[in-house]
Parts: C-alpha cells; sequence; structure tokens
C-alpha cells in the first residue's frame, strides 16, 4: 500500500514536468490521463503511469516526434491495455472507498447546513442553536453527489472518444445544457418545494455527528488501498 | 510490414529477446526492434507489453534519471523472465519449423 505522501510527491513530480509538454501535444496528453482517472486502477497505480506516460511523451518530442507517432495514434487502445495489465479492485476497496468518499460528504453537508441554519435562525430571530433536518436536505445531498459522481465519469470515459462531426457538435452542446439544466432544476425545485422536517436538535448534536462521520472516513481512508 | 495481428503473440518473447543482451528502456527496444525488421513501432505501444511483463515478473524496472524530466525505467531479465524466454525460443523454433514446411510443401507441389 503507498501512502499519501509518495502520491502526493509523483503528482508535484509530473505537474511540474507536464509544462514542459509542447501545445500540440498537450490535448492528447490530457485526455489519455483523465481517462485513467476513471479507471480501476487505484491513486498511487495511475500516478505511477502518468509519470512514465509523460516520460515516454517528453522524451518522444526531444526526438522531434508527435504524440501521434509516440504512441501510433490509438490512445484510447493504448489506455486500455494499460488499464488491462493491473489486478482489478476487489469489492471490500471498492466498498471501503466509496463509504470513505460519502462519509466525507456527509462531514461537509452536516456542517455547511448547520451553518447556514445559524445564519437564517437568526435572521428569522428564532433559536440559533435549532437544527431542522429536512427531507429536501438528504435528497439535495444525493442528487449533488449522483450528479458530480455521472458528469465526473461522463467526462473520463468519452476524453478518447473520436471528436464530434461539427454538426453533431451543436446538437451535444444543447444535449449537455439540458442535462444540466435539469439536474439543477431538480435541485432548486427540492429545496425550494421538499419543506417536510425530519427531526430538529441541538445544533451542537449535529457538529458531533460530523465529527464522528469524518473520524470514520479517516479510519477508512486509512484502510483504503491507494 | 508485418501486419499487427501477426505480431502482437510474438512481440512479448522479442521484447524478451531484446531485453535480454542487455538492461534497456522503452524507445531503445523499438528502436532496435525497427533495425531487425520489425517496422516502426511506436514506442507507447510497447509500454502496456512492458507493464505486463514486468506484472507477470519477468522483467523488473530501474528508475533512473533522465535529461528530459521524470526518471525513465530502464528494464532487465529476471530469472522467470529468462525461463519464459527459453520457452518462448523453444515455442518459435516449433511454430516457425512446421510454418515453413508448410509454406515449402506448398512452392513445391
Amino acid at each position: 500500500m503507498a501512502d499519501k505522501k509518495k502520491i502526493h510527491a509523483l503528482q508535484k513530480q509530473s505537474e511540474e514536468a507536464e509544462k514542459k509538454i509542447c501545445k500540440a501535444d498537450n490535448e492528447a496528453y490530457t485526455d489519455m490521463i483523465v481517462y485513467l482517472r476513471a479507471s480501476n486502477l487505484t491513486m498511487y497505480q495511475q500516478e505511477q503511469v502518468r509519470r512514465d506516460l509523460l516520460e515516454i511523451t517528453l522524451s518522444g518530442e526531444q526526438r522531434g516526434e508527435s504524440i501521434e507517432e509516440i504512441f501510433g495514434g490509438d490512445y484510447q487502445g493504448v489506455c486500455d491495455e494499460i488499464i488491462a495489465n493491473f489486478p482489478p479492485v476487489t469489492l471490500r476497496d471498492k466498498v471501503i472507498n466509496t463509504a470513505s468518499i460519502c462519509l466525507m460528504g456527509v462531514t461537509i453537508t452536516l456542517l455547511a447546513t448547520a451553518g447556514t441554519q445559524v445564519v437564517t435562525n437568526l435572521i428569522q430571530h428564532k433559536n440559533p442553536l435549532l437544527y431542522q433536518f429536512e427531507v429536501s436536505s438528504i435528497l439535495l445531498f444525493a442528487v449533488t453527489v449522483g450528479a458530480a459522481y455521472g458528469i465526473v465519469m461522463y467526462i473520463c470515459k468519452t476524453a478518447l472518444k473520436t471528436k464530434a462531426k461539427p454538426q453533431h457538435k451543436v446538437r451535444l452542446f444543447f444535449l449537455r445544457w439540458l442535462v444540466l439544466f435539469l439536474i439543477f432544476s431538480g435541485i432548486l425545485l427540492l429545496s425550494v418545494y421538499v419543506k417536510a422536517t425530519l427531526f430538529a436538535c441541538n445544533i451542537f448534536i449535529i457538529i458531533a455527528a460530523a465529527a464522528i462521520c469524518y473520524l470514520v472516513h479517516r479510519v477508512l481512508d486509512n484502510r483504503t488501498e491507494y | 510490414m508485418i501486419p499487427s495481428q501477426m505480431l502482437k503473440g510474438i512481440l512479448g518473447g522479442c521484447i524478451l529477446t531484446v531485453i535480454s543482451r542487455e538492461e534497456t528502456y522503452g524507445y531503445e527496444i523499438s528502436q532496435k526492434l525497427r533495425q531487425m525488421g520489425f517496422g516502426n513501432i511506436a514506442e507507447g505501444t510497447i509500454y502496456p507489453l512492458l507493464l505486463r511483463l514486468t506484472k507477470n515478473g519477468c522483467i523488473c524496472a530501474t528508475l533512473k534519471a533522465s535529461d528530459t524530466g521524470p526518471a525513465r525505467k530502464y528494464y532487465s531479465l529476471t530469472n522467470t523472465g529468462k525461463e519464459e524466454l527459453a520457452q518462448f525460443q523453444k515455442d518459435w523454433l516449433e511454430l516457425s519449423t512446421a510454418v515453413n514446411h508448410l509454406i515449402g510443401e506448398n512452392s513445391h507441389g
């Protein structure tokens, strides 16, 4: 298992060296790295591959080759072969990783809603320490996390797809905006119309719950295979 | 130029042969294969194969500083790799003998 320090050190090295990639090759290189982000590779494996691809790209450029010549043009084929050469992530690791991310999300949601609740209470001259947990908060959390995950996965998975023809580009542009519009409209409607209160308690209970969620997240995070 | 499908099955063994001669890196391997008549094999397409050979324990990689930026991986053969190479050479001899026989029969017949 690689510790986070190793990963950060690799990330820092790569970020610095990536500045040397010539403009013409940068898009294809970035698309490859983005595509790998959606794979089952652990963070450490992703960073190791990133370093290797970067070295291959930079030394190829130094010889005067374009990125197309360096990778033979089939970027997705190369990436798929790379991914296939790593052992798949176990179900246990997947569950721990997902739970860890969700708990971090819950921590942020609890603290953010607690903060807004204090401000709202003060404005409405209510008890500032009263926390009212609404059904919409759970729905908002689910929609926001789901949408964010979906958008990131869509961007990563389609990073190496053949670019759309100009007439399809306009259609694709409107389609993407329509999806985003529907997501954000959904979020807005939920927060306006679903007002049912699930429970009410002292705000310190929420802060304590957030702290517990964060602690469990940290424990799981330490068990996650990076 | 050798068709890529035909090359796919034997490229791993060919790479092992190149690495068995001396410690080397991706681009150098692609150049040596080109000199031997394998055509232009992009360095980027060799990288996944090197990953597979590393995963299977046939080769091991050592990082060495390079003047371009990130460290470069130099590959050398392991004992498993030596065994794998010996097996590849044996299999290839068998296959090439059979194919040569077949082609020879056709051209004489």
